[in-house]
């Protein structure tokens, strides 16, 4: 299953939503972010995944082509390559370390966002039990 | 291996016992290499003695002693196979011996042993034996902008990069190029881009030679792509004019220093070996001299970079937003640069006839601060700063044995810990000399550098205990009859000095030290040849920062630093302590030295950098050295006013989260 396919983005939801304690592994987080994925091989498309959590509980995981979702106003939005979110999806580099590396953007309250770095570790954690193919 | 050899050891051995026994004769030349330390003076002609002919001639890092460092290490562990490339880089050694004067000046090693190992060792291989490395799409590619011998992807050339911007694990998967222009560079970060190949610049390697030692590792290295190497772009034009000096970001500090003494001007710059450029961009430029000139924006007219899109960006342009604008707050830490410096323009100040270097000891930093600030806030003092014994000891003491003497010497019996070290014009000279009870004078410089090994072995004498009884020793032994007696004590002469040396470059080492500039303290702070001792045959970690200067707080961020590095039991010291903005803030270098081969060594460092950052992010009016890490380039304005309150136990929890994220990777 391709990495941020239709497929793979609806198998993502039903696993974080069945998977994901909103209290134990999302600390009844309430935010929205904004990733967007730069250079996608082979063409170099951007593709704009967006999720959302309401007390901890995923809300929306939304993916497309378009820029529409910037509409959304996402709390946090982080914008790298797709090899650098590659990596931090299979768990070879943490969000930080991306961020303290420059691999990775971030807009929004940096402050507040770090809060949000277990959380959101933890669901690439949970994402990383699909069979994905980067 | 030839047939008759095989034969002698019985015909029976297969290859690669063959090649293990090879590799044994290769154990001598490891243990050197492992105490190497990446300083890369060896790649600075600093004793004219000119610069290693293969390095010159290739570029990589390979070809230089540094570089062949790692490749015996790496061949000794396996890590890499003889390549067809790794026979050109052992080849490519004379034997001339340049290596070994420049390594053993600095460190006491002699890195030629290493070069004749590996000559000898990869001269017995077979041709079979030889591993060829294809020249895959990508190193197609990038070739096509820099050319195909400014490009490797060979093993051998990779992991000469080991420990200077890839960590020991990081294996070889990377492709190193040397670009020879800004457009160059920019076609290359286009590439690496458009194709999702993580990339990282480097200068000489030093900063990050100290912290892949640390738990920060994989925060400043790189893991796999391209790296930079830009020995290439070695421009340098001055304008005698405008008294500025252009220059590209492969020139160290030391080559830029030379050119603009040839036209009596001084650059505020790093130690002799930093590639200016990358200095300036990442750490500002910290210096002695910034009580007059000022750190790294205030020094720079104008930069040339590369932004991530590949894009060349220059200060200068009319369009840039505002390039010098940054923020101190302790989520803004950036271990690795956002931009790539290729170009800049600096200032350059006048050099006085008049100058003048003046030590003044003092046992107590309480009073070295007291006179310190006072000078300060007056702008008095072209060069300015309090420095330990310890500092002192290990920039002129040849060796570590006689450093660790005399430093004994200095705090025990002349109960000199501390030295307010100024550089001044004969105006300023007046008023120190006014404010000062004791002083040493360039005089006593010189025979304390000449006789450093002297005064070293004078640790058990009679002469010393009896002047450590003195009321005030150091007022009786360098203002009193008794500096006579210390001066002929110390014998100081280019002949004893060289002594310490091995027998074969004693003669070598009386040239060096017969130089005028040798002895000549202001020379030395211009230069900045001896800093670099500090990683003599061990590592240093610094710690510290920017400071408002308030002595109390300063005082009490020393005492910190000591007791935690005590704690840790790690050898410790305050290294310098110097000021800008008229005396408004104080920079403090507190330095840990650990065996960077002993891994109980670097887990107590690692856990002294995490308390040590904890604390000081609680400290109000102290921005720590990780927070200005590459933002050398943003105005000081922004970085330092106004300085951080201090952390909140919220914030030092989420602190707590990210340090335990860096150091899991």
């Amino acid at each position: 299953m391709k990495f941020l396919s239709e497929e793979w983005i609806e198998k993502a939801k039903k696993i974080a939503t069945e998977k994901l304690d909103p209290e134990k592994d999302l600390k009844k987080a309430t935010t929205s972010l904004l990733n967007i994925i730069e250079n996608i091989p082979p063409d170099g498309k951007t593709v704009y995944f967006y999720l959302s959590v309401k007390e901890g509980n995923l809300q929306e995981m939304l993916i497309n082509q378009s820029g529409s979702l910037l509409d959304k106003n996402a709390e946090f939005v982080v914008t790298g390559n797709y090899d650098t979110f590659g990596q931090i999806f299979k768990g070879e580099m943490s969000t930080l370390i991306a961020l303290i590396k420059n691999r990775v953007k971030i807009k929004g309250d940096k402050v507040k966002a770090l809060k949000f770095v277990k959380p959101i570790d933890k669901i690439n954690d949970c994402l990383r039990e699909l069979e994905t193919e980067f | 291996m030839t047939e008759a050899l095989l034969s002698t050891i019985g015909g029976k051995m297969t290859l690669d016992k063959v090649l293990s026994t090879e590799k044994a004769e290769l154990e001598e030349a490891v243990k050197i290499a492992n105490k190497g330390t990446h300083c890369g003076m060896c790649k600075v002609d600093f004793l004219e003695s000119g610069l290693c002919p293969a390095g010159k001639k290739h570029g990589f890092a390979a070809y230089w002693p540094e570089g062949r460092m790692e490749i015996v290490k790496a061949l000794y562990s396996d890590k890499i196979k003889p390549t067809k490339e790794l026979l050109e880089i052992a080849n490519s050694c004379t034997i001339c011996g340049i290596c070994d004067k420049q390594c053993n000046f600095i460190t006491h090693l002699r890195p030629e042993k290493v070069s004749k190992a590996l000559k000898e060792y990869v001269n017995k291989l077979d041709d079979k034996d030889i591993v060829t490395i294809p020249e895959n799409q990508t190193l197609k590619d990038i070739r096509s902008i820099v050319g195909e011998r400014w490009a490797s992807n060979d093993p051998a050339v990779i992991v000469s990069y080991t420990k200077t911007i890839i960590t020991e694990d990081a294996g070889v998967n990377f492709y190193v190029v040397m670009p020879e222009t800004t457009e160059e560079v920019a076609e290359v970060v286009k590439y690496a881009d458009k194709n999702n190949i993580p990339y990282l610049p480097r200068g000489n390697g030093t900063l990050l030679s100290m912290f892949i030692e640390t738990l920060l590792a994989k925060a400043v290295g790189l893991e796999k792509g391209i790296i930079f190497d830009f020995r290439r772009l070695r421009k340098l034009e001055i304008d005698i004019d405008n008294k500025t000096a252009t220059i590209g970001v492969g020139i160290t500090a030391f080559e830029l220093q030379k050119e603009a003494y040839k036209h009596e001007m001084r650059a505020l710059v790093a130690e002799a070996e930093a590639h200016l450029c990358v200095n300036i961009a990442s750490v500002g430029i910290i210096s002695t001299w910034g009580n007059t000139y000022g750190w790294g924006s205030d020094n720079f007219i104008d930069a040339t970079l590369v932004n991530s899109k590949g894009n060349i960006v220059r200060h200068s342009d009319e369009e840039v937003s505002n390039p010098y604008s940054t923020n101190n707050k302790f989520t803004n830490l950036t271990l690795t640069p956002s931009k790539i410096i290729t170009e800049a323009t600096v200032k350059l100040h006048p050099i006085f006839e008049d100058e003048e270097a003046l030590l003044i000891p003092f046992e107590k930093l309480d009073d070295t601060l007291d006179l310190a600030m006072t000078l300060a806030k007056r702008n008095i003092g072209l060069s300015l700063a309090v420095i330990s014994s310890k500092y002192l000891s290990e920039f002129i003491c040849p060796t570590n044995e006689i450093a660790e003497d005399f430093d004994f010497i200095a705090q025990n019996y002349l109960k000199m810990n501390y030295l307010l070290d100024v550089i001044c014009d004969k105006y300023d000279k007046k008023t120190v000399q006014d404010l000062a009870d004791v002083f040493i004078d360039e005089n006593m410089m010189k025979s304390l550098i000449l006789g450093s090994p002297r005064l070293a072995s004078l640790k058990e004498s009679e002469f010393l205990k009896i002047l450590s009884e003195e009321k005030d020793p150091l007022k009786a032994i360098f203002t009193g009859p008794m500096r006579k007696h210390l001066e002929k004590a110390l014998d100081p002469s280019p002949e004893q000095i060289s002594k310490v040396f091995d027998e074969d470059l004693q003669d070598f080492f009386k040239k060096v030290y017969s130089k005028p500039e040798m002895t000549d303290v202001v020379w030395l702070h211009s230069f900045r040849i001896l800093p670099s001792r500090l990683m003599r045959q061990r590592m240093f970690m610094l710690r510290g920062g920017y400071i408002v200067a308030d002595k109390e707080k300063i005082l009490n961020l020393n005492k910190m630093l000591k007791e935690t590095g005590d704690k840790y039991k790690l050898s410790n010291a305050l290294g310098f302590i110097s000021f800008i903005e008229n005396g408004k803030f104080a920079f403090v270098e507190y330095d840990y030295y650990f065996d960077h081969l002993d891994p109980d060594s670097h887990n107590r460092l690692n856990q002294a950098i995490v308390e040590t950052l904890q604390l000081e992010l609680k400290i109000k009016g102290l921005l720590p050295i990780e927070y200005v890490f590459h933002k050398g380039l943003h105005r000081k304005e922004h970085l330092f006013y106004p300085m951080p309150e201090g952390l909140s136990d919220d914030e030092l929890k989420i602190l707590g989260e990210m340090v335990q994220s860096v150091v899991g990777g």
